[in-house]
This record gives structure tokens, C-alpha cells and sequence, in this order.
């Protein structure tokens, strides 16, 4: 949001055009809207209101790709209302948009100018009905409180003076200043002084007043003082403020976003937590997020569970980074060794195998060459043997696994870590097929329209794998029995076409790109089917009672 | 040298101190001072002297002095180190508070300590319930900083000879 937009310029009317117009950029919206026919256009306030425009459902399952969802859709509004986040997205300027439609509402209803209207709302934390319910009982003292001049408006008041050098001592700064402010109260100090005291304030959200006394700096002497665009500052940590108020209002929690989600039905958050549903919303920049985690969309994991991993992340991620940095696995027992010191011939503790730590080969086949490991042979009989032994740990491997709990968690935080890292690797990929598709457009003359499959596709990606990613959580926390075996089989599937599409993403040629249009739709297709697939199996596995959620 | 903060001091040192309270920088640093408060007549602080010391920095008067009691205190609002918990001192600071604005704000929070957010429980406790106990602890360091001062003097005597 640039500086130099004033607040007090965005009239309601321009809000609701304005958010009608971001509806519409969106295409996820248009279709609900239009499934929910919209009648008014009207952005109100209404909360109880559910057929407002702009205002969309969504369900648990997140899927709002393209046309293929709308199956999907229907399937979402069959369900019970209670499942589902009724949501509105709002930019920040949406929500000065809001602030000033309610300052100008208490201005009219006060009888007040808009300064001393919005000085008033931000002295009562944008509580309209407060200030309303105590401005009728005692105008004067709300108005004394606030430090709205009671009688004559403070603009008039508000002089800015000069001098010359050595008739005004400014009485902050104790130095012969020149240039000088000041408000209805008399009290007047030199413009550096007043401009540090202001910037030092704007970051409160409340009411800046006068060094000396209650009366307030309205918009106009902020800007004056402290350079344009301050007062708009003072407007923008009001919003914080007004949002943290609000417990229905959430912050889109992704980094440097400056988005916020209105939650409608707040009251049925609690419910549809309980029901294993997560309460997914979409910001206007696109990010998703569970409102009752505040954290990254954690579908199909139930918000407890994912707390719960979360937490163990951050708990053991620490230790499990370690293990995994500085340990190896004896070849034989899987114990994990840290080599403090000493030559590479070790000797596990454990099972007293002893082994070489640079190839984990038997140390007996170096004899006393030492370190012939390190030098690259390629003799089909060791590959023979490797592969022998390859096995045989991996069948170790496994039964430890289902034995050693850290080995599960080990086992499930890697796959888990390896999903979130590729999902950054994916997204710095999918910014760069942006770039691509500009490129494209500009060179090949193929139309913004034609070109839409890639960035579809770049979103289906990022969220399969995702799911993917969660999937392995949850995996954590089961019991082994039959159905996980097919939850596990659903997983590798989808991990298998995650990996497919992803491939497809590095292609570089532009026109090669083109020419595997059919390939890229259908493989987004084939993903969005299976990450279907797996998001079901997931509630179905919650519905046998799979869910253990022991560590 | 002259700074801003430097400049002020300097000013604030010219303004005459209201009554119950004194302060002056050490001979050495205009940035450190040292403030006598005589507690509030008719409060169990009566006729306290109690010792402080103010530091200011060159964010001075943009940003608060640090406070703190030299003398040992029993009140709600003041830590066993003799920091003090007071708005003017933290959030509600201006720059157009001097040295005697702040020590008029302690001394009147002497008798009319914020129970609400104590530094002192113990203190705050009693000051609620026990009145009577809460002045007794009180005249205790009120003694103890008359002992203080006659210490200090005695030490001025034997410097003397």
C-alpha cells in the first residue's frame, strides 16, 4: 500500500466496487458465488447473512482447481453447513476501506468531522457501539478523554510558525529552533522535536496526543509534522490492532502477508475441528491456511494431530538433524554410531561388527590395506555382494522400524522434511514457470487463456504435495493394521504422481512446454484424482479408528 | 561537549525542584544523578529520606531515565533490586518530562501506590488487608534511611578530620 493514498478518500462505495472486482479476478469465487447466486452485490456486515456475494464456502477439501472440482463442489454444499469456513478474504486496503466506512458512519451519527471521528474510534479500539453508547451519555468528556476539542475543530488551532534564529528555545530539545508547531492547546515545540515523538508513536495504533497534554494530533498535523503518509501509518497499526480485537478477523500467517480472512461462522470453528475437518481459507494472495492452527493448510491431518506433530517437530527436529547429520547405522544392527576420534576401522558396540565407516563395508575384506574404499573400483562380484547386503538391511531396516520408536519418528520426519523441502524447491520452480508463461506470451504470441495450464498446474502440484507431505504425519500417528497397508499403497501413488508432474516442471524450453500441454493437464488431472483419493482414505482411516495418536 | 540531552539536563538543573524532593548530577557526569525524596507528611513515609539515582542516556528526553532507589523500600510498585514500576517511566513517557516531573511522580506514588500490577506482593498484600502491618514495615525503612543519612554524615565528619 503506497504512502500516499489518505485514508479518508476511500469512500464505502469504492470498497464494495473494489472488493467485487477482486471477487471477480478470482475464479474459485465466481463459481460459488454463482452456485450461492449472489442477488445484491452488497458487502455488508451482516454476518448471519449467507447468501451475500462474495462471501464463499469452502470445505475441508480445499480442492478449488479449475472446472474438475465442481463435482467436488456439490458434494461440499450436500454437506452439513457446520463443516464448512464461510470466509471473507480481505486485503489490507479493503480493510482501511472498512475502518473509514465506520468513520464516516460514527461522523454522520455523532454529527462530528471525520478527523474527530476516526481520533475517537481509535481511542475506543474501534469499539463503534462503546463509543456510541458513552458518547450519548457525555459528549464532553468523551470527547475530553479522547482529546477532541470540545468546541471550534483542532485544524484551526494547529499553527505552523517561524522564527528567527534565537527567539524560539524549544522546551524538548533545550536548542534555538527556527521552525516550530502547534496545536489548540498553546503548547508548541520545534518541528525535529515533534517529528521524532510522532514516529516514535505511529507504530501504537492509538492516539497520538500533544507531549504536554490530552489534546489529540489529527491526521493533518501528522502529516504535516512527520512528512506525508504518517497518518496513514497511525491507520495501518490501527488495523492491527483492530484485527487482534476481533477474534473472528485472522492475519494470513505466511510470511510478510499482509492479508486477512473474516470468518463468518467463527462460532462453528470448534465443530468442525471436532469433526476432523480442517477449516481451510484462502487469502487473497492465495495462501491457504487452517484459521484454527493459524498454520500452513494441514489437509488431510486433523488440526490436534497436527498440532501435536508439529510440536514433536520442533521438540525433536533438533535431535533428529543431529542423529542424521553425525550418525551412521551399523550395517548389521542399525544402531546409530557417532565417530568421536580415532581411524575409520569401527566397531559397533552393540553387535561388535566390525566395519569400515567410510564405505559401511565388513572390515574384513580391507585387510590391511587400509582405505581401499576410497578409491572407486568397479568389480561385479562386490556389487553382487553390496546388493546382498543391501538387502538384507533393508529387511533389518524395516522390522526395527515397527520395533524403535525414534526410528518411526525418524523414518516419517524425513519423508515429512523431504516434502517441505521440495515444496520450496517446487515453489521457487513454479514463480520461475511464471516467469515462463510471461515469456511465452510475449514471444509465441499464445494468449494469456492458453497459457493458464501451467500456472493450474504449478498449483496442483504445490498442493498434492502438501497433502502428501501431511500424509506422512499422520502416518506417524497410526496404528499398523490392514488399512494402513492401503492407506501406505494410496500414499505411494500419490507420491508417484507428485514426482511425475514435478519432472514435467523441468523442462525449460518454452515451446517444449508448449508441446507437452496435453502432458502437463493430464498429469495434474491424474494427481488431483489421487490426492482425492488420498484425502479420503485419510477421514476413512479416522472413521476405523486408525487414528491412535501416540507417539 | 553539547547534545540535546546534555542541553536539557542542564536546563533541568536550573529549575528549582518542588518541595520534598532534590536532586543534583555528580560532579563528575552530568548524566548520572542522585535525588533525595522526603516521604509525604501525613503518609506512613513521613519524613523518609529516600536516596535515588537517575541515568539518563543521550535519547534523553526521547526516551526515559532509568529510576531506581538507592535506599531499601517497602512498597508495592518498587523490586527488591529498587527498580520501580511506574506508566511515565515506560509507556507513557514524554519528552516534555524532567527531572522534576519524575520525581514529583514518585513521590506522590509513594502514598498512592498501583496495586494492580505489583513489583512487591508482599507489599501489596498488606497494603490491601493489613494497614496497620503495611505502615509498620514502612516506618521500618523510613528508620532505616534516617540511619543511612547519619551514617553518611558521620563518614563526611571523619572525612573532615
Amino acid at each position: 500500500m503506497s504512502d500516499d493514498q489518505s485514508f479518508m478518500n476511500y469512500s464505502p462505495d469504492e470498497f464494495e466496487s473494489d472488493a467485487e472486482f477482486e471477487y471477480e479476478d478470482d475464479d474459485e469465487v465466481v463459481e460459488v458465488a454463482s452456485a450461492s447466486q449472489s442477488d445484491d452485490g452488497v458487502v455488508d456486515d451482516d454476518y448471519d447473512d449467507d447468501e451475500g456475494d462474495g462471501e464463499f464456502e469452502e470445505g475441508d477439501y480445499e480442492n478449488d482447481n479449475a472446472g474438475d472440482a465442481s463435482d467436488f463442489k456439490q458434494e461440499d454444499t450436500l454437506s452439513t453447513k457446520k463443516d464448512l469456513v464461510e470466509y471473507k478474504a480481505h486485503s489490507t486496503k479493503d480493510l482501511v476501506a472498512k475502518l473509514s466506512a465506520q468513520t464516516k458512519n460514527i461522523s454522520s451519527v455523532l454529527e462530528l468531522t471525520d478527523d474527530n471521528a476516526l481520533t475517537l474510534l481509535q481511542f475506543y479500539s474501534w469499539n463503534s457501539e462503546r463509543l456510541m453508547e458513552e458518547y450519548m451519555d457525555d459528549p464532553d468528556r468523551v470527547k475530553t478523554a479522547a482529546g477532541v476539542i470540545v468546541d471550534g475543530s483542532t485544524k484551526a488551532g494547529s499553527t505552523f510558525k517561524k522564527y528567527n534564529k534565537g527567539e524560539f528555545m524549544c522546551f524538548i530539545c533545550c536548542d534555538e529552533k527556527t521552525q516550530t508547531y502547534q496545536l489548540s492547546c498553546g503548547d508548541e515545540y520545534c518541528l525535529d522535536c515533534y517529528s521524532k515523538y510522532i514516529k516514535d508513536k505511529t507504530s501504537s495504533g492509538k492516539v497520538i496526543k500533544c507531549p504536554n497534554c490530552d489534546v489529540a494530533l489529527n491526521s493533518q498535523d501528522l502529516d504535516f509534522i512527520a512528512g506525508e503518509g504518517e497518518s496513514f501509518k497511525l491507520i495501518e497499526s490501527s488495523i492491527k490492532e483492530y484485527v487482534e480485537r476481533h477474534r473472528s478477523y485472522k492475519w494470513c500467517p505466511s510470511v510478510d502477508c499482509p492479508n486477512v480472512v473474516e470468518i463468518l461462522n467463527f462460532a462453528d470453528i470448534p465443530n468442525i475441528v471436532s469433526e476432523n475437518h480442517v477449516p481451510v481459507v484462502t487469502c487473497n494472495h492465495n495462501h491457504q491456511f487452517c484459521v484454527s492452527c493459524s498454520f500452513e493448510n494441514h489437509t488431510p491431518v486433523p488440526c490436534g494431530i497436527a498440532k501435536q506433530w508439529v510440536t514433536k517437530c520442533k521438540d525433536d527436529s533438533e535431535t533428529a538433524n543431529w542423529i542424521m547429520s553425525n550418525t551412521q547405522q551399523c550395517p548389521k544392527c542399525d544402531s546409530s554410531i557417532e565417530k568421536n576420534g580415532g581411524c575409520n576401522h569401527m566397531t559397533c558396540k552393540k553387535c561388535r561388527y566390525e566395519f569400515c565407516w567410510i564405505c559401511s563395508q565388513d572390515w574384513t575384506s580391507h585387510g590391511t590395506s587400509y582405505y581401499q574404499c576410497t578409491a572407486f573400483r568397479d568389480n561385479p562380484n562386490d556389487k553382487a555382494k553390496n546388493k546382498e547386503k543391501e538387502e538384507l538391511t533393508a529387511k533389518q531396516k524395516l522390522r526395527n522400524l515397527t520395533k524403535n520408536s525414534l526410528k518411526k519418528y525418524l523414518h516419517y520426519y524425513n519423508l515429512y522434511a523431504v516434502h517441505e523441502s521440495s515444496t520450496k524447491l517446487d515453489d521457487k520452480r513454479c514463480k520461475f514457470v511464471e516467469e515462463k508463461v510471461r515469456e511465452l506470451q510475449e514471444t509465441s504470441g499464445i494468449s494469456w487463456i492458453e497459457a493458464q495450464f501451467l500456472v493450474e498446474s504449478a498449483e496442483a502440484l504445490l498442493k498434492a504435495r502438501k497433502v502428501l507431505k501431511w500424509s506422512y504425519a499422520f502416518a506417524y500417528y497410526c496404528d499398523r493394521t490392514g488399512l494402513l497397508d492401503i492407506f501406505e499403497e494410496v500414499q505411494a501413488k500419490l507420491a508417484e504422481s507428485v514426482e511425475n508432474l514435478s519432472k514435467l516442471f523441468e523442462i525449460e524450453d518454452p515451446l517444449e512446454i508448449v508441446r507437452n500441454k496435453l502432458e502437463f493437464l493430464n498429469k495434474s488431472h491424474f494427481l488431483q484424482e489421487r490426492q482425492k483419493a488420498m484425502i479420503s482414505c485419510t477421514l476413512e482411516s479416522i472413521d476405523y479408528g486408525c487414528l491412535s495418536g501416540k507417539d | 561537549m553539547s547534545t540535546p540531552a546534555r542541553r536539557r539536563l542542564m536546563r533541568d538543573l536550573k529549575v528549582d525542584p518542588p518541595d520534598g524532593v532534590s536532586a543534583s548530577p555528580l560532579t563528575d557526569n552530568v548524566m548520572i544523578w542522585n535525588a533525595i525524596i522526603i516521604g509525604p507528611a501525613d503518609t506512613p513515609f513521613e519524613d523518609g529520606t529516600f536516596r535515588l539515582s537517575i541515568n539518563f542516556d543521550e535519547q534523553y528526553p526521547n526516551k526515559p531515565p532509568q529510576v531506581k532507589f538507592l535506599s531499601t523500600m517497602f512498597h508495592p510498585n518498587v523490586y527488591a533490586s529498587g527498580e520501580l514500576c511506574l506508566d511515565i517511566l515506560q509507556n507513557r513517557w514524554s519528552p516534555t518530562f524532567d527531572v522534576a516531573s519524575i520525581l514529583t511522580s514518585v513521590q506522590s506514588l509513594l502514598n498512592d501506590p498501583n496495586i494492580s500490577s505489583p513489583a512487591n506482593v508482599e507489599a501489596a498484600n498488606l497494603y490491601k488487608d493489613h494497614t496497620s502491618q503495611y505502615a509498620k514495615r514502612v516506618r521500618e525503612t523510613v528508620e532505616k534511611s534516617w540511619a543511612d543519612d547519619l551514617m553518611d554524615n558521620e563518614d563526611d565528619d571523619e572525612m573532615e578530620e
